[in-house]
């Protein structure tokens, strides 16, 4: 699962954050943009007003001041003065009514002529008469007027306004501008200058910037530029930037500047935007709060989920989220609920399917073993049998049983297929082996196989009519050859007549029996089978209706006429070869089309001289071959005394069940089959008979350690069958491998487990799933009869036997090796499409077989005796092993089991066959001496 | 039983304790101990359920990794592994030495087989030790060939 680097909590803060912020930051940047530039707008006119404010005070006091003096003198002229105690008085009214006023002096061409301050003497009347005669100055005149200040007389600061009374007479009034400077000093946000015309500062206002030392820094190109004019500017200078508001008399010659530092003026905006970011900063830090708790009440739901998820994953679907939220994370978890309780059923179901069809396959395991061989012999009479199940369990069954000179067979067909269907065959198969039993109470039932078909009837009746079966029942005379039969609604059989010319059989030698016939068993309780014989000639075909109604991919069913047709044309051979042949020719015309029902053929057919001679396999899988074998045994000593040992009273019995009698001979030459021991081998000499007898004939008898055996007996001596001395079944095995021999058969798992095998079938396409499967094939199995170690040997050695199977049994382009000889080992095999191995268990009441087939046919004698000395070498640690080679593997195969079996058709097909006998010792297991058998031959019979 | 080996260690002091889990065969990777930490190596066999003959080559090569002054003890081989002891040569090595394995028992009254953890040291002479069942009380009896299953011992 992918690691979480950013959760989902952490992308909601950040996401709120940042929107917040940058709304914020947006927001208020904007604000104070505006904010600001209202503000410069506001500072800026406030700047101009507040000169403008200045300039017009200025103008209205000096012009008061100005033209009250202009009054008194005009006073003065039209009075005149009496005396100077009358001029002194007048003047003194108005200075010393006026604190403005600091003094008058008058000039006349240049030179002073008056000059009065408070308390001094009046000045002479006459002077000043004549002065006063003289006209006043026309308003024009007063753009003459003119100022001077910054004389600091006894720490006041004064201005001195001149003006003309006269064209030649300048009064100058000295004015204390403390008022003024009062006046200027109210406005605490500015510090004013006024200056004159010529830009030198006559006045300065107080303030933190300017003074009277530092004045100079004001750059005097400005102050001329801003002579006369109203305005607003920024004024970089040395210690700051100031916003200026400047404007002028318009009356006298002065222009006034209102200076404000721009840091002060913009005070209130940075004040503004500190409070903005501090205001921002903690909205920011609530929201990332706020955010982290509403990220809390998102995400914490989703981490339950994702717990919950994972818990899931792990199996424990019981487990629920505790999240209450009624919103879509409310729904989403009820969700998962609903999906663990989903998964949580069907897991239920997916178990109880796996279970089921466990079930099925034991059921279907169970099935196989109620069907008899399909190749059977009684007398010169031939079954030959093949069932197919449409699904894992059919409906079909067929059973027999011999009763001294009957043969009784049954055929029958449950309705549908599957478990029930199974089910009913139980039940026929169970049934019928009490008919046999009863039958040798009772006989006369076997007299009527319609009394047969009632028994079952009555069996089947206990479904309450729910599965019903249709049955066949013959019973075979073989002296009489009568065929008696009954038929409870099953496809009526085909007798096979004997054909006007030997051997050319045709449609209408195929007769369908039709007498006997009664309802279907299951039916109804009182049902009645009629009996009806016949005259048995060349054969009887029973089968089912699957055969009959098999579809192709076009629809149509094979149908009874290619069903007799394939019947015809295969009537000159064996049973065994014409079911075979029915079957390929079922298989052809279905194209690869579901079989949708069971399928079974039963072919039963006897030896007619007349025909041609029976196939050779017919032979060998009936055994009978009516003929003598010669043996000659060089044994040091034949246990005739032991009363398990190998014995020739009990060999000749034996060979009685598969059809031939031993000739014991005293000389090799006219021996087809020698029986001999290491010992009387190796003493014999080099160029005696029995050192140059066919090693496929010579059967060893092993008594020896088996690594002795191996040496002596496969690598020394080249031999290919050795048969353990204390075997429990020493005689069995021995009358069975000179059978073998002598007809180059060999024996499959199933001929040798025998009728009362339990054979299980094991589907393993890679190295990696053998010892799953064997594990599983091997706890289906009865093992109570064995040591306890057993499944690990067996393990063991199935795991060798299949290994070498995928590596060196699989073919490829090179037909020298194996597809996957050279592979890596650790990487194990894959079969692919269309490669097969063939692997099966089987078990009866005395031996445990492991039967392991491959289809490249590569181990023969030369191979078998190469791997043992590999083996043989590698045991000893002689060979560098570098994870390839089957030798040890074939050794411990041999070593952990008690006979082991090799048939080998070159080029086609390998089949290794590993036995241990029951055992509940395991000191039995080891101490039997071991079994060993290679068959090869192109063609086995 | 579990198709790959696991193997666990734990180092005490110059001793190394190796438990091996599983089967062993070609998947088995060795290379996991580490050859040369220890003086004295043991390996616990009790838990292994199988060796195949890729298994068996491939641990006798493991084997002659280990330096000649190397110690290496066996513990607690199961009979699978003491039938590969026996039959192939170079599963014990100069140096090693099986200090307890499992022998097949038979348990007479109640016939049924029984696995005895013996120690090597027990077996005298090539003979099984007497062992009494303790739920039966009775003698067991060595349920196998003892000149066969205690090959190993005379044989190093």
């Amino acid at each position: 699962m992918r690691k979480v680097y950013f959760p989902l909590k952490y992308k909601f803060i950040l996401l709120f954050s940042v929107l917040l912020g940058l709304g914020l930051t947006l927001y208020v940047g904007f604000a104070l943009q505006l904010f600001g530039q209202d503000k410069s707008a506001y500072i800026y006119e406030s700047s101009l007003n507040a000169s403008k404010k200045v300039s017009q005070y200025l103008d209205i006091y000096l012009a008061a001041k100005e033209s009250s003096i202009r009054s008194a003198f005009q006073s003065f002229r039209q009075q005149g003065a009496k005396n100077n105690l009358d001029v002194k008085d007048q003047l003194q009214k108005l200075i010393g009514g006026d604190t403005d006023f600091l003094s008058i002096t008058i000039q006349e061409a240049g030179v002073q002529q008056f000059a009065y301050s408070e308390g001094e003497q009046a000045p002479d009347p006459q002077i000043f008469e004549s002065l006063l005669q003289k006209p006043f100055p026309a308003e024009s005149e007063r753009e003459q007027t003119a100022v001077n200040s910054s004389e600091i007389v006894e720490g006041i600061t004064a201005l001195s306004l001149f003006f003309h009374l006269s064209p030649k007479v300048i009064v100058r009034l000295q004015l204390d501008m403390k008022n003024l400077i009062s006046y200027l000093g109210e406005e605490s946000f500015y510090q004013f200058i006024l200056f004159k015309n010529s830009g030198e500062p006559i006045l300065i206002s107080k303030g933190n910037f300017f003074n009277q030392s530092n004045l100079t820094t004001l750059p005097l190109e400005k102050i001329l530029d801003f002579q006369n004019k109203a305005g607003v500017q920024e004024l970089e200078l040395p210690f700051g930037t100031f916003l200026l508001g400047h404007d002028y008399s318009k009356i006298y010659p002065i222009s006034v500047w209102a200076l404000m530092s721009k840091e002060v003026a913009y005070q209130g905006q940075k004040f503004l935007l500190d409070r903005s970011i501090t205001f921002g900063v903690f909205i920011l830090a609530l929201a990332v709060v706020m955010s982290l708790l509403f990220a809390r009440s998102l995400t914490r739901p989703l981490e339950e989920l994702l717990r919950l998820a994972l818990e899931y994953a792990k199996g424990n679907f019981d487990l629920k989220s505790k999240v209450q939220s009624r919103d879509e994370i409310g729904a989403l978890t009820d969700s998962f609920h609903q999906m663990g309780d989903e998964i949580k059923h069907y897991l239920g179901q997916m178990q109880e399917k796996a279970r089921l069809e466990s079930e099925v396959a034991i059921a279907q395991t169970v099935q196989e073993t109620f069907f008899p061989q399909e190749m059977l012999t009684f007398g010169e009479f031939e079954l030959a049998s093949r069932y197919f199940p449409a699904s894992e369990c059919g409906g079909d069954f067929w059973g027999e049983f011999k009763r001294d000179n009957k043969w009784i067979f049954m055929l029958s067909d449950a309705t549908g297929h599957g478990v029930g269907a199974a089910l009913m065959t139980a039940s026929a198969h169970s049934t019928l082996m009490n008919i046999e039993k009863y039958s040798l109470e009772r006989p006369e039932i076997l007299q009527s196989p319609g009394k047969i078909l009632e028994f079952i009837n009555h069996v089947a009746l206990a479904t309450k009519g729910k599965m019903q079966m249709t049955a066949f029942v013959g019973i075979l005379d073989l002296d009489s050859m009568e065929l008696k039969y009954s038929n409870a609604s099953h496809n009526p059989p085909l007798l096979i007549k004997t054909p006007k010319a030997p051997g050319e059989f045709s449609k209408a030698d195929f007769v369908p029996l039709m007498e006997g016939k009664g309802p279907r068993l299951g039916h109804k309780q009182d049902a009645i089978f009629k009996d009806a014989s016949i005259k048995f000639e060349e054969g009887l075909v029973l089968y089912t209706d699957g055969i009959i109604e098999i579809p192709n991919l076009e629809g149509k069913q094979f149908g009874q006429r290619r069903f007799i047709n394939a019947l015809c044309d295969g009537q000159n051979t064996g049973p065994l070869d014409l079911v075979n042949k029915v079957f390929v020719e079922l298989d052809q015309f279905r194209q690869g089309v579901a079989i949708p029902d069971d399928l079974t053929l039963l072919i039963l057919k006897r030896s007619n001289k007349n025909s041609q001679a029976p196939s050779l396999s017919d032979q060998a899988a009936i055994g009978k071959i009516d003929r003598l074998i010669n043996v000659y045994t060089a044994l040091s000593l034949l246990d005739e005394d032991r009363s398990d040992g190998i014995s020739k009273d009990k060999l000749d019995l034996l060979c009685k069940r598969f059809d031939y009698k031993i000739n014991w001979v005293d000389d090799i030459s006219q021996a087809s089959i020698v029986m001999a021991d290491v010992q009387a081998f190796e003493q014999s000499p080099d160029d005696s008979a029995l050192k140059n007898f066919k090693r496929e004939n010579i059967i060893f008898i092993g008594e020896q350690e088996k690594e002795v055996l191996w040496q002596e007996i496969i690598v020394k001596h080249k031999g290919l069958h050795i048969v353990g001395k204390n075997s429990p079944w020493v005689n069995q095995e021995m009358a069975g491998i000179i059978f073998q021999i002598e007809q180059n058969s060999s024996f499959s798992i199933q001929q040798y487990l025998g009728d009362n095998g339990y054979i299980k079938e094991l589907n393993i396409n890679s190295t990696h799933q053998i010892n799953r499967e064997i594990q599983t094939g091997l706890a289906s199995l009865p093992l109570e009869n064995f040591f306890d170690g057993l499944p690990d040997y067996v393990l063991t050695l199935s795991n060798e036997l299949i290994t070498n199977a995928f590596y060196y049994g699989i073919p490829g382009a090179n037909p020298q090796e194996g597809k996957y000889q050279n592979n890596d080992r650790k990487l194990g095999v894959v079969l692919a499409d269309g490669e097969k191995i063939n692997v099966k268990l089987g078990i009866n009441d005395h031996f445990l077989m492991i039967s392991v087939k491959d289809f490249r046919g590569s181990l023969g004698k030369e191979l078998v005796s190469s791997c043992i000395q590999r083996g043989l070498a590698e045991r000893r640690h002689q060979v560098e092993q570098k994870g390839k080679g089957a030798g040890l593997g074939l050794f411990m195969a041999f070593s952990l089991s008690n006979g082991l079996m090799i048939k080998t058709i070159p080029g086609v097909e390998t089949e290794i066959m590993a036995v241990i006998d029951i055992n509940k010792r395991f000191k039995n297991y080891k101490l039997r001496n071991v079994s060993f058998h290679l068959f090869e031959s192109s063609k086995f019979i | 039983m579990s198709d790959s080996l696991k193997i666990s260690q734990k180092l005490e002091g110059k001793n190394l304790h190796i438990d091996l889990e599983g089967v062993i065969n070609e998947d088995s990777d060795f290379s996991k101990i580490s050859i040369g930490e220890a003086s004295h190596y043991f390996f616990d066999f009790e838990k292994i359920d199988g060796i195949n003959s890729c298994g068996i080559r491939d641990w006798i090569n493991f084997l002659e990794k280990f330096p000649a002054s190397c110690q290496i003890t066996y513990q607690q081989c199961p009979q699978i592994i003491i039938e590969q002891i026996n039959m192939v040569e170079g599963f014990i090595r100069q140096g090693v030495t099986v200090e307890s394995f499992f022998a097949p028992y038979y348990i007479p009254s109640l016939d049924q087989e029984k696995a005895v953890l013996l120690r090597s040291q027990d077996i005298k002479n090539g003979k099984a030790p007497v062992i009494i069942d303790p739920d039966t009380n009775e003698e067991l009896e060595f349920d196998g060939i003892e000149e066969q299953y205690f090959y190993f011992l005379k044989h190093k």
